[in-house]
């Protein structure tokens, strides 16, 4: 590794040494999103349009999360995580679309 | 273990040395053209299915009606549990630690997501629904047993690398094997992200 490599940021578990890190909060975060989208999705009064708006809302934001934390993008891959994120977001916009439609 | 460093030390200065996997894209190049390649794929089924879903709404919305919505919540919950374990197998590794366990652990919440999903399968062919009955069923049945043979494929690739972590084939400085199967673990639950509420939810 050259010698401008960046050094392990304190907030990294490895260099802090806590217990509990970005990985356990985000996977409560993300629990506590699965049980709105649940509660989402049990709503018939939304309608169509405004259901897909939501729901792959909470879908395109749980992915997200699970790209920056869990696979770790936020810190070692920043445009990847751009990239897959715009992605993701076009994905949501494009089947709230056409799912509006029906 | 094959390959050993020392975890990063805080030096006199407060400075902690580089890791050596730290400036590295976690799993490597040939993980992320796979994910991008699977992601593309599934793209195109959720695009098929909405498309279809907007022609034929009362088919879809009615079809939907025989899910079980909560077993399918259920296994969101499993399989972001699995992630997570798979996202701190990959934490654990990085300090020297074990990982093997949370490995095991990625790989079990699998088999019981595998499990309620068979569960499901079985009262919908038993109910009589099958590819062949409409369209919803037909996207149904394709996708989401695409999704599930993933997972079981995943459910093997987790159990390998548990067994190699446990030999001690991982560490520090080899953090690319179990890098590399977490990052397949968390494209499996980004796919079921969207094809939960896809084809459970929305209607």
């Amino acid at each position: 590794m050259s010698a401008s490599s960046p050094t392990v940021p304190e907030t990294d578990p490895v260099a802090s040494g806590r217990p509990f890190g970005a990985v356990d909060v985000t996977w409560l975060a993300l629990l506590g999103l699965t049980l709105l989208t649940w509660i989402v999705g049990d709503d018939a009064a939304l309608g169509l349009g405004r259901s897909a708006l939501l729901l792959m809302g909470l879908a395109t934001l749980k992915a997200v999360l699970i790209a920056a934390v869990f696979m770790e993008l936020a810190r070692r891959g920043r445009m990847l995580l751009l990239g897959l994120g715009a992605y993701l977001v076009v994905l949501w916009l494009v089947l709230w679309l056409i799912l509006a439609r029906g | 273990m094959t390959a050993t460093t020392q975890n990063p030390e805080p030096a006199a200065s407060g400075e902690v040395s580089p890791a050596p996997w730290h400036d590295r894209l976690p799993g490597g190049v040939v993980v992320w053209v796979f994910l991008t390649a699977e992601l593309v794929t599934f793209s195109m089924f959720f695009v098929a299915y909405a498309w279809t879903y907007s022609a034929n709404p009362d088919v879809f919305t009615e079809s939907q009606s025989h899910l079980h919505r909560l077993s399918a919540t259920i296994n969101t919950a499993v399989l972001l549990t699995g992630s997570w374990m798979a996202a701190r197998a990959v934490w654990s590794n990085h300090r020297g630690r074990r990982a093997d366990l949370w490995l095991w652990g990625a790989a079990v919440s699998g088999v019981v997501f595998v499990v309620l999903k068979t569960v499901e399968y079985a009262e919908v062919l038993s109910d009589g629904f099958s590819m062949s009955t409409n369209s919803f069923w037909f996207y149904y049945l394709f996708v989401t047993f695409m999704h599930y043979l993933h997972v079981a494929g995943g459910v093997g690739i987790m159990a390998v690398v548990a067994v190699k972590a446990r030999r001690g084939d991982y560490g520090p400085a080899n953090a690319l094997g179990v890098e590399a199967a977490a990052i397949y673990w968390h494209l499996i639950d980004v796919i079921w992200l969207f094809l939960f509420p896809l084809v459970y939810l929305v209607g």
